[in-house]
């Protein structure tokens, strides 16, 4: 014993540290705009950027700070904001949102935050002239901005699914692929569509800042792929169910670092402590991975007969761990299978061992949803609505968050390998079915809210 | 009655007659001046209980990893000694050519602030060939006690 500690205990905590890349994936700063409505473009942008600076201006310096005392790595440092197309107000247009768009972006830039979020709406029942304004206008802000990020909530368990908004989103994606196809429609990467959008949720593209969060919040997603692929690794031919003892044991301690470092920043920044966010989140680096741990579960792939049962498994041990081990466990709390972003998912996309089918009843039983998936160029918009749409149900009927961020690059087949580099890792563009939905996406109006109580 | 009772039953009072307004900041200072001031007992021991009051412990965890030479534990210590920093524990191990070193340190007292101790570490570290990693205790406690 070392004081309270057992040797092991140390050196389990320097491995997952030193080796299994434990870190904490993301600090994200939820910030109230709503006393930043103005009734004039200019003096809008200058109340956000005063705000932003106000209480994100030492986000970076206080967060690198706890990173040196504890050791742990933080790895990305955030800003959320109230949904933008709600600050708007009546005299804002297409190009009054952008500007704001280009505001909150330096903003961003300034205080050294890797990306804000909240460029968003919420139209799951229906869109006013100002939200529908709003997302006309973000093509045209992802493309002329660096570190925003935006999202729309199409769909909830409770109102049902926009189809309208379904339908436009579609356009959407094609129109800012279109625009920014000289950068592999990067805008595509900082895109999601929502059901059931959380509002406390600290990783991007989908975190905004909702409308019932108090002024300043300081929300952690912790992270370690890593650390339980090793886990489970080690643990050898056990069967299923002490598989998920072990998982649970593991993120227990994940999300304790988690806690801490949450709890300390937003003691050191003097706001309110928001959530913990669970969720396993892949990087590109090898070895961080979630389509490592479930090779190394048992499957041959990701993707094989068997990964959704094996994806359950962990996603429920994930939260069954992490909920004791926070006093607020929040955000989206699952599992991430960014596909781009997972060395093993790109891998098994590559050889054919996982396709978009597979991929989506994956998203029935973890978070969040096709996450950094790419299609071909060609792809037709309603035929991006229709996939959207199949995405979209499978979270509102199951009382779900689910999402779509699929990347459309211009010009691009089958198999084309679009490079981002860096935290986005690399999208190989996947087959989608032929058939046309375009018929029905036409259709639009509204899905009606499914019925809850029979639950077959 | 014991030192520590005193402080915990003058703390208490003070905080049932402050109520809703008490705050920790307050509480500390209260207790703090009363026992300074009163000298409780024939032999003062609010002075004692002051002085026996440690501070708030600051613990960290100094760990060290590579190939074994000569030295690697001297040149730890050392900077310790040179920082006035107080080792509370300490193991050392060798797995075959593998040199491992646990630390365990009170930086209370210490006279330097803990990032200037980790770059020191890290760079006597990087002459002697071994990997030093200096973090809160605090880390280590959240992660293995409930």
């Amino acid at each position: 014993m070392l004081g309270s500690f057992s040797t092991r205990e140390i050196l389990e905590t320097i491995k997952m540290i030193q080796k299994e890349h434990l870190d904490i994936r993301t600090t994200t700063m939820g910030i109230s705009l709503f006393d930043c409505i103005s009734s004039s473009v200019e003096e809008t942008k200058t109340r956000i950027y005063d705000k932003v600076m106000k209480y994100a201006g030492n986000l970076v310096k206080v967060v690198n700070g706890i990173e040196e005392e504890f050791g742990i790595r933080a790895a990305n440092k955030r800003v959320s904001v109230t949904p933008v197309s709600l600050i708007g107000g009546v005299s804002i247009d297409r190009d009054g949102f952008v500007e704001i768009a280009k505001a909150l972006d330096k903003a961003c830039d300034e205080i050294g935050a890797d990306f804000l979020g909240g460029y968003s709406a919420l139209v799951q029942k229906g869109a006013n002239r100002v939200e529908k304004e709003f997302i006309r206008s973000i093509p045209q802000a992802l493309a002329e901005t660096d570190h925003i990020c935006s999202s729309v909530n199409v769909a909830s368990t409770r109102a049902g699914i926009n189809m309208d908004a379904v339908r436009e989103m579609g356009t959407v994606i094609k129109e800012m692929a279109e625009i920014t196809k000289d950068r592999g429609a990067l805008a595509n990467a900082k895109f999601v569509v929502f059901a059931n959008a959380v509002e406390d949720n600290p990783f991007m593209a989908g975190a905004f800042h909702g409308v019932s969060e108090p002024e300043c919040v300081i929300n952690v997603g912790v992270s370690g792929p890593g650390v339980v692929n090793h886990a489970v690794k080690d643990a050898g031919p056990v069967d299923l169910g002490s598989l998920s003892e072990i998982i649970k044991k593991t993120v227990f301690k994940i999300t304790r670092a988690g806690e801490l470092i949450g709890r300390e920043t937003a003691r050191r920044l003097g706001v309110q402590f928001g959530i913990l966010d669970l969720s396993l989140a892949p990087t590109p680096v090898a070895g961080d991975s979630i389509g490592e741990i479930l090779m190394n579960m048992g499957l041959g792939q990701p993707g094989a007969p068997g990964t959704t049962a094996a994806l359950s498994l962990l996603t429920d041990a994930v939260k069954k761990g992490g909920v004791m081990a926070s006093s607020y466990v929040g955000g989206m709390s699952g599992a991430f299978i960014p596909v781009s972003e997972d060395a093993a998912m790109i891998e098994a996309v590559k050889i054919g061992a996982l396709t978009l089918e597979k991929l989506e009843a994956m998203t029935a039983v973890c978070s969040v949803g096709l996450d950094m998936v790419a299609v071909p160029g060609n792809t037709p918009a309603s035929t991006i609505s229709g996939l959207i749409a199949d995405e979209i149900s499978i979270g509102v009927v199951n009382g779900k968050t689910t999402a779509v961020r699929v990347i459309v690059p211009p010009g691009s087949k089958v198999g084309d390998v679009v490079n981002f580099g860096g935290l986005l890792g690399m999208a190989i563009v996947q087959d989608i079915n032929k058939y046309s939905c375009d018929r029905f996406i036409q259709r639009g109006g509204r899905i009606p809210a499914p019925i809850t109580s029979m639950r077959n | 009655m014991d030192r520590r009772d005193i402080v915990y039953k003058i703390t208490e009072i003070i905080f049932k007659h402050l109520g809703d307004s008490a705050n920790p900041e307050i509480v500390k200072q209260m207790v703090r001046d009363l026992i300074t001031t009163v000298p409780m007992g024939e032999d003062g021991a609010g002075a004692q209980v002051l002085n026996a009051d440690p501070a708030e412990s600051q613990a960290a965890i100094i760990t060290a990893f590579g190939k074994s030479q000569p030295g690697i534990v001297a040149g730890i210590t050392g900077i310790l000694a040179e920082k006035n920093i107080d080792i509370t524990d300490i193991t050392q191990t060798l797995l075959g050519e593998n040199f491992a070193m646990i630390v365990i340190v009170n930086l209370v007292g210490s006279n330097c602030s803990f990032s200037e101790l980790k770059e020191m570490l890290t760079k006597k570290g990087e002459e002697l060939g071994v990997g030093i990693f200096s973090q809160h205790e605090e880390l280590f406690q959240f992660m293995h006690k409930v």
